[in-house]
């Protein structure tokens, strides 16, 4: 079980819907990630809009076990669908605070960050001399790879299945 | 004898007309019934061809590459590059470090332009064969879906015109009834075809994924002999 399932089991077992700074300041940036994609899946927060008037040390969010494919390590995503719009309100504050704090909203979600290839120091010794050549690989083999994901999506796109005949009613 | 005869003929006529009498209201029902088929088969013909419309498979929008992306990403590499490079001139800066600096610049941009343009043939190949397998899975269950709702659409045209031409409504009706259970039943969408073109996008993305690992690997090993030929001549 990774970190972000011992959190969201911690919840799910406590029967907690609070998620206070002290648990999500132990996350790591691929935690966070994790969380951005399961959010990203959750087509009710597409029209979300995040409030000015969060607070600053605690919020709420709901956690609820469910399971969905595209999430393989976690098998479980946010959901906002049975707590009304307060929920889905303080919800957007862990979101916008999660977000804002990675920089996720700069970027589609197919997109990887640029900034390890800003950060790379070459102090021009021969012993880093390919530092950044590796880097560059490296960010962009992930980037390569959000793409490859993103474009084979389009399998959901593909229905191999029609309701259409049934709409037929030759007895009226 | 007579007498018994005339009430005899009397009875039956009355049997008779009790059962004329009986008939009548059903073979005015059907007829109404009938009737009605005519007043009615336009409209929900067309309520039928509407609903069928809205069942109709959504159109698949092509994909495209996000090249900005993937640009922007190798602009800023090769920004920092030339930095890297320039950080070598700088610390080593005879004539003969300046030439090995050279050569291994020389080395580590051609291994990255011949893994750009590896790494774009198998992106381009697989955008363009998801697009193509995602166009015909569309074009196979559009043509299926279009034929019913033709099939549909001629056979309620067939029976309105009929109708107007005052063909007997029970016929129109049944003719009409017959053309939309044949509809129905030609009506086939070969699930297993259309799942195989899925898997296909599977496989795809796989071979793409083999021909850009292939080429990064080729990468890493040409910039690994790049710096140690580098090495060697610094040292």
């Amino acid at each position: 079980m990774n970190r972000l399932d011992k959190i969201i089991q911690f919840h799910i077992d406590n029967n907690l819907n609070l998620v206070s700074k002290k648990h999500t300041k132990n996350l790591e940036a691929s935690d966070i990630k994790e969380i951005q994609s399961a959010i990203d899946l959750n087509n009710q927060l597409k029209n979300l809009r995040v409030s000015d008037s969060f607070g600053e040390n605690s919020f709420r969010n709901v956690l609820s076990e469910t399971s969905h494919s595209d999430i393989k390590k976690t098998k479980r995503f946010f959901s906002f669908s049975n707590f009304g719009m307060a929920s889905v309100a303080t919800s957007a504050l862990l979101i916008a605070l999660i977000a804002g704090g990675f920089g996720i909203f700069k970027s589609s979600p197919s997109d990887v960050s640029e900034d390890k290839i800003s950060t790379i120091l070459t102090d021009g010794s021969v012993d880093s001399v390919n530092t950044v050549s590796l880097a560059d690989v490296e960010v962009e083999q992930a980037q390569l790879k959000a793409e490859g994901d993103s474009i084979s999506n389009v399998k959901s796109d593909m229905i191999t299945t029609s309701s259409m005949n049934e709409v037929i009613n030759e007895d009226f | 004898m007579k007498i018994s005869n005339i009430k005899l003929s009397l009875r039956i006529l009355v049997l008779a007309f009790g059962f004329v009498i009986l008939l009548m209201p059903s073979s005015a029902s059907a007829r109404t019934e009938n009737e009605k088929f005519c007043a009615k088969v336009g409209t929900i013909s067309q309520q039928m061809l509407s609903k069928m419309e809205s069942k109709k498979h959504p159109v698949i929008l092509e994909k495209t590459l996000n090249e900005n992306k993937i640009t922007s990403l190798r602009a800023k590499s090769d920004t920092k590059r030339e930095e890297s490079y320039s950080k070598l001139y700088q610390k080593y800066s005879s004539e003969t470090q300046k030439i090995a600096i050279d050569e291994y610049k020389t080395s580590i941009d051609n291994a990255i332009n011949l893994r750009r343009q590896k790494t774009d043939l198998a992106r381009e190949n697989f955008i363009s064969e998801v697009n193509k397998l995602a166009s015909n899975h569309y074009q196979t269950v559009s043509m299926s879906e279009n034929k019913v709702i033709t099939a549909v659409q001629a056979a309620s045209d067939l029976a309105a015109s009929q109708c107007a031409d005052g063909v007997n409504p029970a016929q129109v009706s049944a003719s009409f009834k017959q053309s939309l259970l044949s509809a129905k039943s030609g009506f086939r969408i070969d699930k297993t075809e259309l799942e195989s073109k899925k898997l296909k996008i599977d496989s795809l993305l796989n071979t793409r994924k083999q021909a850009i690992d292939g080429a990064s690997q080729e990468f890493r090993t040409s910039v690994q002999a790049a710096k140690e030929k580098l090495v060697s001549a610094l040292r």
